[in-house]
């Protein structure tokens, strides 16, 4: 049985878990063999970018209002 | 307002190309459409309604192959061209094109009301369709035939809304209303949310990228065509998401 | 260990536990929320595997997910640079679709199951597929390739997989071949242009193919080329899938091949337009064949290994399997019943357990039936409401009913057990019809499928009879257990088996051992007895833009919608009133 939680709660969990991804994503590009380390500053911007993009998607009836934000 | 929506309708039917484009995605809708009502078919517990459903899905099919042939037939006679590309979906939604049926969360009655304000929406559409086709009669013939079946359903929707739910019939066909309403009403703001979103990320696009973008292409240049050797370390940790 | 094995987001979403080493459930999302090839996150798809076990959330031991989303992000954004400015309008759609949703797996399973975060793990697209090929096969050591339109960067990987009974299972991918070059995406592109859509019209491609000449190789090998190393490469000026969100081939594309099928203009084999159409099919399909074998030549060279796993959507080109099989030197080739996508839930969920984990390795029982059992009673409530009449009949009275049906040119919905994993119906959830004549295809088409005529129906026959009608190559047999491969018709049996026999001659037969599907198999010889072909038409269970059924009530309405005149569901059989009425018709003589 799997405890449903509701649709706000659920984005801000994945809200809450984008530092941690971005923060892998940094890493394997720093690491990453084929000399790509120039990407991570549009990366991270993006994955900043990204966090508005969830928050739209957590607040659908709001989501133009978000967007405001930039 | 009527005269006004006379003369979209008007417009919108007026050309031949984008009349075969419409058709064909009419057809898609009510495709899309039957198989809502065949889903709710197998979720009811309702025996009477089990069999309206399926007599109902069976109708939707039946108008999604009448919409096809006639889209066909009315491109088969335009010379070769671009097909359309969705440049007047909204123009033309269709029965349910604005709303989104999540049949397994509906109970028989709540699915009833909605499903009368679709058919009854979607029986006014087509009548204004019927009026302003009169220099298409072939189109027209569809629409008639198809209308024909709406009012059916129109009816049987009602007549069963009244026999699961004889107390509260008027209190759901309001509450079908305003989530219809609400849908549309979220369909507006995610559209217009995604106008901005795009804007936004076309700017970032012309704004951020075009130093990386030289970066990735001289990247590229360097990289082999062919085979790419994969390093050990690779077929090992799962516990990254790079 | 308990593991989770998650795919998702792309098409054809699914999820697969497997527990103590072997898979206990395993389904496609699209089965249970009726949606054809749903990506979504498969929460229908979870909750049903968790409940089958038993078990919660917390009970899991790890979640693994079949591709590493940054990884992904990574080739996305960077195909998106390297295509500026002509990427501006997929910049945006892929950041608002990746950046939006797809790209935070670990907080989306976190939030959808509650489970800890240390316990989510992710394998490489390919790993997955690979692991789906080689983990569940019979076989110890093997060679595996794995190639489709693209995971991470990887569109196609080569490597091996060995499993010795005393030591560490171990599957290492040696080399791959990245993203824009690919396989599934030069296939796809035929598949958009000849008006079908990507991702499930490539089976319409490959049936039209046999309608043509290959006559335009030379210019399909213009835009696929091989590398000197033995790869491939397409020319990208012909494609646009990197740059467009929209569109797969460029003007250029079309300069070459001419204009492009509408999706809804009808395929007329009998005009010149509808003859370049299949000669185009042709084209692509030989050179994809001739690329393939080429690759399968060089791997055998390299391990020296009897056998080979191929896994991937590739996969599902029968065609080029069979040409695989005869031509590479591998003696045996393993596609599992899930080749695709929806497979690498199982693959992570494997990979995971046996690698990550070192679980010692287990034999993965060799069938696709990891879905959801029947519950016949759902038939007899059904029939009772509607006032149909059921028959509970006990095994051979209902295998000698059916046979009857089937001679007498009845279409039987046949639902048994649980629920094939996978594209195919392998026998318990299938439309079964006798195999004779054009009449039936004919009718299967018009009245139950409503597909174009140029797809052809598969036959199953029994292993025991199966190389009486079937030219198979030594290991056709086990090609043909999940319908993997396509192998000619004996000459003398076309014109008796003219329904399932495709116009080259061939078909994409199924290779039932009894074990797989007792009852099915039961039928087939019973109705051997009778007509003295031992081969029915087999069909999936469902009709044009609905996934196949699942429960009985899917199967019920599907029946009444539809030209099928008997459902068989286990034990129980209904019949419509017209079939019940109608004066018995011989048919097999």
């Amino acid at each position: 049985m799997i405890r449903h939680r509701g649709r706000f709660h659920r984005q801000m969990i994945v809200l809450g878990s984008m530092a941690g991804s971005t923060l892998e994503l940094v890493q394997g590009l720093w690491r990453h063999g084929s000399g790509r380390r120039w990407l991570i500053p549009l990366a991270v911007f993006l994955c900043l970018t990204g966090a508005i993009l969830v928050l739209a998607v957590s607040v659908e009836a709001l989501a133009p209002f978000v967007y405001a934000i930039f | 307002m009527r005269s006004l929506l006379s003369l979209v309708h008007w417009w919108v039917w007026r050309d031949a190309r984008r009349r075969a484009t419409n058709l064909l995605r009419f057809a898609e809708v009510e495709a899309d459409g039957g198989r809502d009502i065949v889903r709710a078919a197998e979720q009811t517990r309702d025996p009477v309604l089990r069999k309206l459903f399926l007599v109902h899905a069976l109708d939707e099919q039946r108008h999604a192959e009448l919409f096809r042939e006639r889209g066909r037939a009315l491109m088969a006679q335009l010379p070769p061209g671009p097909d359309g590309g969705g440049r007047t979906q909204w123009l033309a939604p269709g029965e349910r094109g604005l709303d989104d049926l999540r049949v397994e969360q509906e109970r028989d009655g709540s699915l009833l009301a909605f499903l009368h304000l679709s058919e009854k929406t979607a029986a006014r559409d087509f009548a204004h369709y019927v009026d302003v086709l009169g220099h298409d009669p072939a189109t027209r013939e569809v629409f008639e035939k198809v209308a024909h079946d709406e009012a059916f359903h129109m009816t049987y929707t009602h007549a069963q809304l009244l026999r699961v739910s004889p107390e509260g019939h008027g209190r759901l066909l309001w509450m079908a209303r305003l989530r219809r309403l609400w849908s549309l009403y979220l369909r507006f703001a995610g559209a217009l949310a995604g106008l901005i979103g795009a804007v936004i990320l076309t700017l970032q696009y012309f704004i951020l990228v075009p130093p990386f973008a030289l970066l990735a292409r001289r990247a590229q240049a360097r990289e082999p065509l062919g085979w790419v050797a994969i390093p050990e370390q690779r077929n090992g940790a799962l516990t990254r998401q790079y | 260990m308990k593991i989770l094995g998650v795919s998702a987001h792309y098409h054809d979403a699914a999820a697969a536990l497997v527990v103590d080493g072997l898979p206990v459930a395993a389904v496609q999302e699209e089965r249970l929320s009726r949606r054809k090839n749903d990506a979504a996150f498969p929460m229908g798809a979870i909750e049903w595997c968790l409940d089958q076990a038993g078990l919660r959330p917390e009970d899991l031991d790890a979640v693994v997910f079949y591709e590493r989303p940054m990884l992904k992000f990574d080739r996305i954004l960077t195909s998106a640079l390297r295509a500026f400015p002509h990427s501006r309008r997929a910049f945006a759609h892929a950041m608002k679709n990746t950046l939006g949703e797809k790209a935070w797996v670990r907080g989306l399973i976190t939030a959808q199951l509650g489970v800890r975060r240390d316990k989510i793990l992710f394998t490489e697209h390919h790993q997955s597929h690979a692991a789906a090929a080689f983990l569940t096969a019979p076989t110890r050591r093997a060679a595996i390739l794995t190639t489709d339109g693209v995971g991470e960067w990887a569109t196609t990987t080569v490597g091996r997989g060995e499993r010795p009974a005393d030591g560490p299972t171990r599957i290492i991918l040696d080399r791959e071949v990245r993203f824009p070059h690919s396989l599934g995406m030069f296939y796809s592109t035929f598949t958009a242009y000849l008006g079908f859509a990507i991702n499930e019209g490539e089976y319409k491609v490959m049936g039209l193919a046999a309608y043509g000449r290959p006559s335009m190789v030379d210019q399909v090998r213009k835009v696929l080329r091989r590398t000197p190393d033995g790869a491939f490469a397409l020319d990208l000026d012909y494609f646009e899938f990197h740059t467009s969100v929209t569109r797969s081939f460029s003007r250029r594309f079309v300069d070459l091949f001419g204009p492009p099928r509408l999706a809804h203009e009808p395929i007329d084999l009998e005009t010149a337009e509808g003859r370049r159409f299949a000669d185009i099919a042709a084209s692509a399909q030989q050179v994809l064949e001739e690329v393939l074998v080429d690759l399968t030549r060089r791997l055998k060279r390299e391990t020296g290994l009897p056998d080979l796993c191929l896994g991937g959507g590739v996969a599902l080109n029968g065609v080029a399997n069979t040409r695989i099989l005869a031509e590479s030197g591998f003696e045996r080739l393993f596609v599992p019943s899930a080749p695709g996508d929806a497979g690498s839930a199982l693959g992570a969920a494997l990979y995971a357990d046996r690698i990550h984990f070192g679980n010692p390795d287990r034999d993965i029982p060799d069938h696709p039936f990891w879905g959801p059992e029947l519950d016949e009673a759902d038939l007899a409530r059904l029939a009772g409401e509607d006032g149909l009449p059921l028959q509970i009949l006990d095994e051979p009275a209902l295998i000698d009913l059916s046979v009857e049906d089937l001679a007498h040119g009845r279409v039987v919905g046949w639902m048994d057990g649980a629920l094939e994993f996978g594209p195919r119906a392998l026998g318990h959830r299938s439309i079964l019809t006798a195999p004779h004549d054009l009449a039936m295809r004919d009718r299967l088409n018009r009245d139950i499928k409503y597909r174009e005529e140029f797809r052809p129906f598969a036959p199953v026959v029994p292993i025991e009879a199966a190389d009486r009608f079937f030219v198979l190559p030594p290991g056709g047999a086990r090609l043909a257990r999940f319908m993997s491969g396509v192998f000619p018709v004996r000459a003398e049996w076309r014109e008796r088996l003219a329904a399932v026999t495709h116009v080259d001659g061939t078909a994409r037969v199924q290779v039932l051992e009894r074990d797989m599907a007792p009852r099915l198999h039961d039928l087939l010889l019973a109705y051997g007895r009778r007509s003295g072909v031992p081969v029915l038409l087999n069909t999936s269970f469902n009709l044009a833009g609905e996934p196949i059924v699942n429960r009985v009530v899917e199967g019920y309405s599907t029946f009444r919608r539809s030209g099928i005149d008997v459902l068989v569901a286990g034990r129980s059989r209904i019949v419509k009133r017209a079939v019940a009425q109608a004066a018995p018709r011989e048919e097999v003589a």
